[in-house]
């Protein structure tokens, strides 16, 4: 089932009458009964897999709790020697359940690559001349989301921070809590389970705030995101095409995906919301990042956290790690050789988003980027550190010659003396009147120092949207000659000469016909309206207005006008029906 | 208590809600569907009809809606005939339309098109087809059409009709808020008579008749006795009309079988692509395409059909002068102010 | 207080920008990325010759000096 369908919507319907009715205690058991409906949808086969996964995990985690506590027995008894024993058994079996549950789902994601690289093994070693037959394997919906999301858990249980959950049907409900699985957040046990367990209780506010948000969601995924899909696929498959059509394409490539992302996310925050579970966020407003690595924070946030809480610090806090780091400081120097570990841990880290997202030598040139970038990064801090140290120098040198060079003396003093004047005194004032800047010479200061202020951010913006749009070419293409043709092709060929029919082409129009232009303008002005609206409410998002709450908390008359201008957008310009395939959410096979 | 009063708002703001959503989502799709005098314009406006004041209902294609000049055959027959048909209408929708009818009208004939009968599609593939159903105002009986219309794992998408109709936001202009529909122009006192201008010269149908009957498509044929037997359980005697074409070659084979159906249920007709019934229509210009007589062919044919009307179904009254139905005089009266030419001559 | 000024030397030559007297929320404020966590930690390792498991580098323990401070002193306790 997708969350774009029908049946969700009447599931979800169903199931908040359900929920609501019954006790707080017993409200986990619509979540589950809804969850396996959900997920029972996609195929039998997918459901066993998910079945298999929670039980090894569950079983996993109450042993780590086991292990735990027959450490801490030992520990307390004195028996140093009995508890490191025990902890290297629990370390033990915490890599063995690790390795076959993500074992699993690399299996499942790349098994045309090792088919590939077996079929090529098994000819070569027994020169036979017919290959090994494919085995066809279904990827399970949400494979990689409730993998994580498991061995999460798991990895949780075994380093104390969660306690093992006894019951295997409530501890089913944290793997496959439906409005996650598909394509996330991807959410620790600590965070979702107290939650699933007693939901608050119903909130007028808040039901009518997870509806908007789910509205929302659809907006963007709907009119926006599969509106841009047209560009972006007209883009992807064509061959020969101007350079100006291949950069609005990786343009739009990137808006799309925050649009169908963010947008898949609002729609499952807000369900979740409705039935009183808060599901972390998964997107801050990413083009408001100005560096990369904020960048990282702020898009696909939980794939962030969970690679660093089970992957980047136990790489780097490791006794590896360390060793690494007293190596480095030894060879490259202090600052170096102790970003040393953090350094190598974001390569491999990267490659590994890479890999996620693609199986092919894209993943590795997406690795190499970021993981250079970022170590850069961190590199160069100190020259920029001295680099802004100087500027804010020459800054305030300037600014204070520029108020010396307007100092004069307040009014009074001056009207003082003339009177002191006059009256043919000729006593010195006691005191040296102080020179003051006259307020317009502030002012002006002050806003010169804004614009500067707003230059840099805006350049620190425009950075880092270079750098992000790079690897676009490298992460949606299907190998890395066809990323670095589309490269090298945006900056050849500025062939303006065919804007009109190519642009009408591409928003999935025919140019045959009469009005075929004025048709593919209204799209474009549709697109654009509802873009100029997205960056409106995100900007206010940025600057910490919640507009969600808000306008739940508005006044019922304007809140009505909002929500029914949203739902005509989305059943209007929303792409489904008739004439359209309905897009897919482009992560939920991952 | 005071959460009992804030749950008790939010109940009453969400019906209120409620409410407002569903009517404002009518309204849409009323903006939204084409509103064409072959679409959904003849049903709506059947339905301002005074009841029981329709005499001669005919429903067909568009044969029968560029064919059957209701103007023509109430000046200079007295004869209240209503078009209650659509372009390319299969019998599963003139099924639709007919049950509709029947809850506020009595006729005293029933014309039926014998053309759908050539269609060989199984289901309806044209989007205004089916669009054509909206106008029906009984929910159930619409849900029917349109179920009739498609096959099953298609229902949900044109019930829902947004999926269908969304896109259309593209052909909205100033008229389509309006409502009523204004009927192509004409106004409310409209009978269904559409006029073609055009003119195309055609020859006449060069065939051998023959006897040979070709079988309709099933569910043409299923539809087709579902409306014989509704109109014989009213009583309301039924009449099977050919309308004259050129394209006649394509279809009399198909026509025998229909005829031969509706022999079963002891209801006959008259083909007026026959060339013995000396029709004096001229193939060369009466015809405004392929398919359809164009106004002066209309003339001819309604005077015709008219007389014929007259003659086997002699109880049929003559309306002109009765009080209550003023609009079939207001319509006539309009139409022939724009074809005067048409005007019967004073005898 | 020797060992908050010991500890406070080790912050400051990791990382000189941040102002480790008198911040309370250094992870939650993103004062500290996790870049900065990691220099953090083999700092203190070489300090005090312990290894911060994975499982304790949460915000609670690293958003002061005091928290830091008291997570190295349970490590050193536990030994």
């Amino acid at each position: 089932m997708s969350i774009l369908s029908l049946e969700f919507l009447v599931l979800l319907a169903v199931l908040l009458v359900v929920h609501y009715c019954l006790p707080v205690r017993w409200r986990w058991c619509s979540l589950l009964a809804a969850s396996m409906a959900f997920y029972a949808f996609a195929g039998w086969v997918g459901l066993a897999y998910l079945g298999g996964v929670t039980l090894v995990t569950w079983l996993a985690g109450l042993y780590m709790g086991r292990c735990r506590r027959r450490e801490k027995e030992a520990s307390a008894e004195g028996d140093k020697a009995e508890a490191w024993r025990r902890a290297q058994k629990r370390k033990c079996y915490l890599t063995l359940t690790v390795l076959l549950v993500i074992g699993g789902m690399a299996f499942i994601k790349y098994a045309d690559l090792i088919y590939t690289c077996a079929n090529a093994l098994y000819v070569f070693l027994t020169q036979s001349r017919t290959p090994l037959t494919a085995m066809q394997l279904i990827t399970p919906l949400g494979l990689s989301y409730f993998t994580f999301q498991s061995v999460g858990y798991v990895v949780d249980c075994a380093r104390g921070k969660a306690e093992p959950e006894k019951n295997p049907l409530k501890y089913l409900l944290f793997v496959s809590f439906f409005p996650q699985i598909t394509q996330g957040p991807i959410t620790t046990y600590k965070q979702l389970m107290p939650q699933l367990k007693s939901p608050a209780r119903f909130e007028p506010q808040e039901f009518v705030a997870g509806f908007q948000l789910m509205l929302w969601g659809y907006f963007k995924k709907m009119v926006l995101a599969d509106r841009l899909a047209c560009i972006t696929t007209a883009v992807t498959s064509g061959t020969e095409m101007p350079g100006w059509l291949i950069l609005l394409g990786a343009v739009t490539y990137a808006i799309r995906l925050y649009a169908d992302f963010s947008g898949g996310m609002d729609v499952i925050r807000g369900a979740s919301k409705m039935l009183g579970v808060d599901v972390v966020e998964n997107f801050r407003r990413p083009f408001f990042s100005q560096s990369v690595a904020e960048y990282w924070r702020r898009w696909h946030i939980t794939l962030g956290t969970w690679f660093r809480s089970y992957l980047f610090y136990p790489l780097t806090t490791s006794h590896f790690g360390l060793m690494l780091s007293r190596w480095g400081q030894r060879v490259l120097g202090k600052k170096a050789g102790r970003a040393l570990p953090g350094v190598v841990a974001t390569f491999v880290i990267f490659f590994l988003i890479g890999v996620w997202h693609v199986a092919n030598w894209n993943a590795v040139i997406y690795g190499a980027y970021f993981g250079i970038l970022l170590s850069g990064a961190l590199l160069i801090d100190p020259l920029l550190k001295t680099l802004r140290k100087k500027h804010h120098e020459f800054d305030q040198k300037l600014g204070a010659k520029v108020r010396d060079l307007f100092r004069r003396k307040p009014e009074a003093v001056l009207a003082g003396e003339n009177d002191a004047e006059q009256a043919g005194s000729t006593e010195v004032p006691q005191e040296q009147p102080v020179k003051e800047t006259p307020r317009w010479v502030r002012g002006l200061c002050a806003v010169g120092k804004g614009v500067g202020k707003g230059i840099t951010t805006a350049l620190r913006l425009l950075r880092t949207w270079v750098l992000i749009l790079l690897p676009q070419y490298f992460a949606f293409t299907s190998g890395p000659a066809q990323g670095w043709a589309l490269l090298k092709g945006t900056f050849t060929n500025w062939d303006f000469s065919n804007v009109k029919n190519t642009l009408i082409v591409t928003i999935g129009m025919k140019t045959s016909g009469d009005g075929a232009w004025q048709k593919a303008l209204t799209e474009y002005r549709i697109l654009f309206i509802g873009l100029v609206i997205l960056l409106a409410v995100d900007l206010l998002c940025e600057f910490k207005v919640d507009v969600n709450r808000k306008l739940a908390r508005s006044f019922f008359l304007i809140r009505w006008v909002v929500l029914f201008a949203l739902i005509l957008s989305v059943l209007l310009f929303g792409a489904y029906g008739a004439d359209f395939d309905a897009a897919a959410f482009l992560y939920t096979n991952f | 208590m005071k959460r009992a009063k804030v749950l008790a708002g939010f109940w009453v703001r969400l019906i209120g809600f409620v409410l407002a959503l569903v009517m404002l989502l009518s309204y849409t799709i009323y903006v939204l569907t084409p509103k064409h005098d072959y679409g959904i314009c003849p049903i709506m406006n059947f339905y301002t009809l005074p009841e029981n004041s329709v005499d001669v209902l005919v429903i067909g294609t568009s044969c029968a809606y560029a064919g059957v000049n209701t103007n023509v055959l109430w000046e200079e027959h007295g004869l209240a005939v209503y078009n209650l048909c659509g372009a390319e209408l299969p019998y599963w929708v003139a099924y639709s339309y007919l049950e509709e009818a029947l809850k506020t009208q009595q006729p005293k004939v029933l014309i039926i098109d014998a053309k759908a009968s050539i269609y060989t599609a199984d289901y309806s593939k044209r989007g205004r087809t089916i669009l054509a159903t909206s106008g029906i105002r009984d929910l159930s009986v619409r849900l029917k059409a349109i179920a009739a219309c498609v096959a099953s794992e298609d229902f949900m998408g044109y019930a829902l009709v947004f999926p269908q109709l969304h896109s259309y936001y593209t052909k909205v202009n100033a008229e389509s808020f309006i409502y009523p529909p204004t009927n192509g122009g004409r106004g409310e006192d409209w009978m269904g008579y559409i006029e073609m201008d055009k003119t195309e010269t055609h020859q006449k149908p060069s065939l051998v008749w023959t006897n040979i009957k070709k079988p309709i498509n099933a569910r043409q044929e299923e539809y087709f006795r579902k409306i014989l037997e509704l109109a014989n359980e009213h009583g309301i005697p039924t009449m099977l009309v050919g309308f004259p074409n050129p394209d006649y070659a394509n279809d009399h084979m198909y026509y025998n079988t229909l005829w031969g159906i509706a022999e079963e249920y002891g209801v006959s007709g008259i083909n007026y692509n026959d060339p013995d019934l000396r029709l004096r229509l001229y193939y060369s210009s009466n015809f405004a395409d392929w398919q359809h007589l164009n106004v002066e062919g209309s003339v001819i044919f309604s005077r015709r059909l008219g007389s014929d009307l007259r003659e086997n179904y002699p109880d049929l009254p003559d309306r002109r002068g009765e009080e209550g139905w003023e609009r079939w005089q207001s319509s006539a009266d309009a139409w022939y102010v724009k074809y005067p030419d048409y005007l019967p001559e004073e005898e | 207080m020797e060992e908050m000024k010991k500890l406070l030397a080790i912050l400051k030559d990791a990382n000189e920008d941040v102002d480790f007297e008198n911040e309370t929320a250094l992870v939650d404020d993103g004062l500290i990325d996790s870049f900065d966590i990691n220099i953090i930690i083999a700092a203190l390792d070489e300090a005090y010759d312990i290894h911060i498991e994975v499982g304790d580098i949460e915000p609670e323990n690293f958003n002061s000096a005091e928290a830091i401070l008291a997570t190295v002193k349970r490590y050193q306790g536990a030994e």
